[in-house]
């Protein structure tokens, strides 16, 4: 009777921490999840039926003291090794001293298993068929024993990753050459080696109604500001997407407006930078399955800035950023205004310089204004087809490319020798501002378009209209333009000039002191 | 305290509203010699200081009020009403009398081949779209205006160094009395509708925080008074950029600056550079994102209002209809376009009125709303 009761009271404690566990996590749906029963052979027909008897389902079956037990993992996506270490050896301990003993009640076993377990890395509950399911596919393995309605899950996970390499995308002359890689617990620890301080939070939140991808929200209490942090959060958990493949995904959920020409929130392949990022009272969100990590409040100066600038002497980092910034209007405006100062303001230019572009236009056919948008055009068309083949044939097309564009082009007097300047410019330019890449190849032909219109005058309005969506945005209650426009001096020793560490390590720059943030944080 | 702008950005934008006045054609350059009408400039400012102290005593008893809600407040629904829609439309005659400036001045000087109101519709459309995003966004980019505006006032300066001629500035075509100088000083300040903006920008308003403070667990900023000396500090600027751009004209031109349509732009354009030829549109530029500015905030000013006259419409409404008025009132003054083509017109009609207007609802509507609330506070 007494062995009854003791039992009844250790199931429902089982049942008691699982609620608790998902009450904390939030989800608030364990009622409404399919509970394990506590029979073996019904909740493991429960699991078959669910994954459709899926090749890749593995159950093995044992029995301890009469008690069977079942071990359910996927296959490819678990380390044998652990599994054997975490669950199969301490099984077998289990086993030979449950022969010297009198006999075991299931949740004995339960809690003898978990206790025996405990060298794993990574150990949790599992209270119904979708935590299981979700469980074993992040490569963990299940353990149910007969007579508790609750699992055991291992972390033992050993699906294939790719090894911590340099990133292509953002390569620096000095400093780390690591990279983040596609799983975020290996991410998290990348992120860990750099911030060695208990006040770096990551918070695991899953999304994706059919994929169920682990997210994780990277920060520093105390540092990020704690709306930043439950704002983020909230918007994370209202995420309504079937699958969550790429941390792109998440972006037009944490940013302001659904129409934006520059993005919100920034993008990083490097730890190193994230700790920057973090140290600076930023949130990261590390999705699983992509090494690019969103970082945000995100400003719009930090797209001229990279790590690279930080390892080098100031003014060699401050000419760099005025390289960009110069790359930027280069690539932005360069087209439009050639095409309007040729077509409206030709007296703008000295003499020489107008014969000679007038005579090499007068070779042409087409518009001035129709030259530019078909040359930018065809030159994007070339870039998009190199990106996505191949390599070797993507060589083949660069050479077909610069045929077509430097030479044939000007020969059958299609387009301008001056034309074919501007757009290898504005191309080179705009590979200097990479992150940026998307919003200046567009607007460049808004540009083009204005200045073969309206002249220098359009040129200025569409500036303006520029200028004006820019310093609209707030981005989680931070000026965008900051700390430009709002203006602060203070904060500006980082902006387009690179102060000295001298004078930057004094006092880490905040984002939440940066003017114009909201008054109360 | 979001869709609110600093102390700063308050002072900036009225920098670079007092510097229109300067393209096209600041009063004090005829009839007067150049020490007499930098007194008329300075205490045509002071007077401007005095209109407003009702204003800003007003403000200070009911910071988050404007005008008309002030006006709500104190004579109830209608007369807040009809006094709401005096404030809409004397706004919007000044937006489209400053728009239609700038059409005259960019088809005399730049494009003399492009329809007038195909300049002034592209303008209104751009500052249509920035009025969406409130007076936040404009107090932002008021920034880059202004850092233009000075720049572009420097270079011309240095470049003009050579030409100058000082005699200039000792003679003058018509003796100055002391009356002379306070009816000019009156008149400068009867015209200035910079002071209707800030009765609208006050509101909207907020100090400069100076520290950060704690309050239980919360990091807060608090503001002080000392910002507000910002805004005396760059309408001292605007007076000096002006009164740099009256010496310059005075100058060069002598005594014919003041009979020039805009002396302004052709001192800039006088500033050759060695290497450029004609560059007349690239000194157009700042001036263009001067009356952007301008013409923004009336729109913006003018939707504030509206949302108070309308409330639950002004959404849908406000936005369309100031767009079709300003339209409208840029299409009415064409056909008398030369009349509103530089400040120193006296032919602008309504001018007599314009002067009574000024007084009325910069000064004596706040003066007795101040007056009624004093009394209210004593029953």
């Amino acid at each position: 009777m007494f062995r009854y009761i003791s039992q009844k009271i250790k199931t429902y404690k089982i049942i008691k921490s699982i609620k608790d566990q998902a009450d904390s996590n939030g989800s608030g749906e364990y009622e409404s999840l399919s509970q394990l029963t506590g029979s073996l052979i019904d909740d493991v027909v429960t699991i078959r039926e669910k994954a459709g008897n899926s090749a890749d389902l593995v159950i093995r079956e044992l029995v301890l003291d009469g008690v069977s037990v079942n071990v359910i993992s996927c296959e490819g996506m678990t380390d044998l090794l652990a599994v054997s270490r975490f669950i199969l050896e301490p099984l077998r301990a289990l086993r030979s001293k449950l022969r010297h003993k009198l006999k075991f009640t299931p949740a004995d076993i339960y809690f003898a298993l978990q206790k025996e377990a405990v060298a794993a890395a990574d150990l949790n509950t599992a209270a119904n068929t979708e935590d299981i399911f979700s469980y074993i596919m992040s490569g963990f393995t299940v353990v149910l024993v007969d007579g508790v309605a609750a699992g055991i899950a291992i972390g033992t996970q050993g699906f294939p990753v790719r090894s911590v390499e340099e990133p292509s995308g953002e390569a620096n002359i000095r400093g780390s050459r690591e990279g983040f890689v596609e799983s975020v617990r290996l991410n998290m620890a990348l992120v860990r080696k750099r911030v060695k301080s208990p006040k770096l939070r990551f918070d695991m939140i899953k999304i994706g109604e059919t994929g169920k991808t682990d997210v994780c929200l990277a920060y520093i209490e105390g540092t990020a500001s704690k709306k930043l942090v439950e704002d983020t959060r909230r918007k994370l958990n209202k995420v309504k997407v079937d699958m969550l493949l790429d941390s792109g995904y998440l972006q037009p959920f944490l940013e302001t407006r659904s129409f934006n020409m520059f993005s919100e929130v920034g993008i990083t392949e490097r730890p190193d930078t994230l700790a920057a990022k973090l140290s600076e009272g930023r949130i990261g969100v590390i999705v699983d399955g992509t090494p690019f990590v969103l970082v945000f409040p995100f400003l719009f100066v930090e797209n001229f800035h990279s790590l690279d600038d930080y390892s080098h002497k100031p003014y060699y980092s401050t000419f760099t950023r005025l390289l960009k910034w110069t790359a930027f209007f280069v690539t932005v405006f360069l087209p439009g205004l050639y095409v309007a100062v040729v077509n409206f303001h030709p007296q703008i230019l000295p003499n020489e310089f107008l014969f000679n572009i007038m005579s090499a236009e007068t070779n042409t056919h087409l518009p001035i204004m129709i030259e530019a948008l078909v040359i930018h055009l065809v030159y994007e068309i070339m870039r998009e087809a190199g990106l996505r083949l191949p390599r070797p044939i993507g060589h083949a097309v660069s050479i077909v490319g610069a045929l077509v564009i430097g030479d044939a082009a000007v020969s059958a007097g299609i387009i301008a020798a001056p034309m074919i300047m501007i757009v290898a410019m504005t191309a080179l330019s705009a590979f200097v501002i990479a992150p940026l890449y998307e919003s200046v190849s567009v607007l460049k032909f808004i540009f083009i378009f204005f200045g073969g219109i309206f002249g220098l005058y359009g040129i200025a309005l569409g500036f303006l209209m520029l200028l004006t969506q820019i310093c609209a945005l707030n981005n989680f209650g931070i000026p965008y333009f900051s700390p430009v426009s709002p203006f602060s001096f203070k904060n500006n020793r980082d902006v387009f000039i690179r102060a000295s560490w001298r004078v930057l390590g004094q006092k880490n720059i905040e984002i939440g002191d940066l003017p114009g943030a909201d008054e109360r944080e | 305290m979001k869709g609110k702008i600093t102390i700063f950005q308050l002072a900036v934008l009225l920098f670079c509203c007092r510097m229109l006045s300067s393209l096209f054609g600041a009063r004090g350059l005829e009839d007067f010699a150049y020490g007499d009408s930098l007194k008329i400039h300075i205490v045509s400012m002071l007077l401007q200081a005095l209109l407003l102290i009702p204003a800003f005593a007003l403000n200070k008893k009911y910071s988050d009020d404007g005008i008309t809600a002030s006006a709500f407040r104190f004579t109830g629904k209608a007369g807040g009403t009809v006094i709401g829609a005096v404030y809409y439309v004397y706004i919007i005659f000044f937006a489209c009398v400053a728009l239609t400036r700038f059409g005259n001045y960019m088809i005399s000087t730049v494009y003399p081949d492009t329809p007038f109101l195909l300049i002034t519709g592209c303008m209104v459309l751009v500052c249509a779209y920035a009025a969406r995003f409130g007076i936040e966004a404009i107090g932002r980019i008021s920034l880059f205006a202004a850092l233009l505006l000075t720049v572009e006032i420097i270079a011309v300066f240095f470049l003009l160094a050579g030409r100058f001629e000082t005699v200039w500035l000792y003679s003058s075509v018509a003796g100055t009395g002391v009356g002379n100088m306070w009816f000019e000083a009156l008149i400068q300040t009867a015209e200035n509708s910079d002071l209707v903006l800030i009765l609208l920008l006050l509101p909207q308003t907020r100090s400069v925080p100076d520290s950060k403070e704690y309050e239980g667990e919360n990091k807060i900023k608090k503001g002080t008074a000392r910002g507000k000396g910002k805004v005396l500090f760059y309408l001292v600027a605007a007076l000096t950029c002006m009164e740099a751009f009256n010496f310059l004209a005075r100058v060069v031109f002598g005594n014919f600056a003041g009979s020039l349509p805009f002396p302004t732009f052709l001192l800039e354009t006088f500033s050759h550079m060695t290497v450029f030829k004609n560059i007349n549109i690239v000194h157009a530029l700042p001036w263009t994102f001067i009356v952007f500015v301008k013409i923004t905030i009336y729109i913006t000013g003018a939707n504030n209002i509206l949302r108070q006259l309308l409330p639950g419409k002004a959404k849908t409404v406000g936005a369309p209809l100031t767009l079709i008025l300003i339209t409208l009132g840029v299409y009415l003054t064409v056909l008398n376009r030369g009349s509103f083509a530089t400040d120193q017109t006296e032919a602008m009609p309504g001018r007599g009125f314009l002067f009574y207007a000024q007084v009325i609802l910069v000064f004596l509507l706040p003066l007795f709303f101040l007056i009624i609330s004093r009394r209210k506070r004593k029953q």
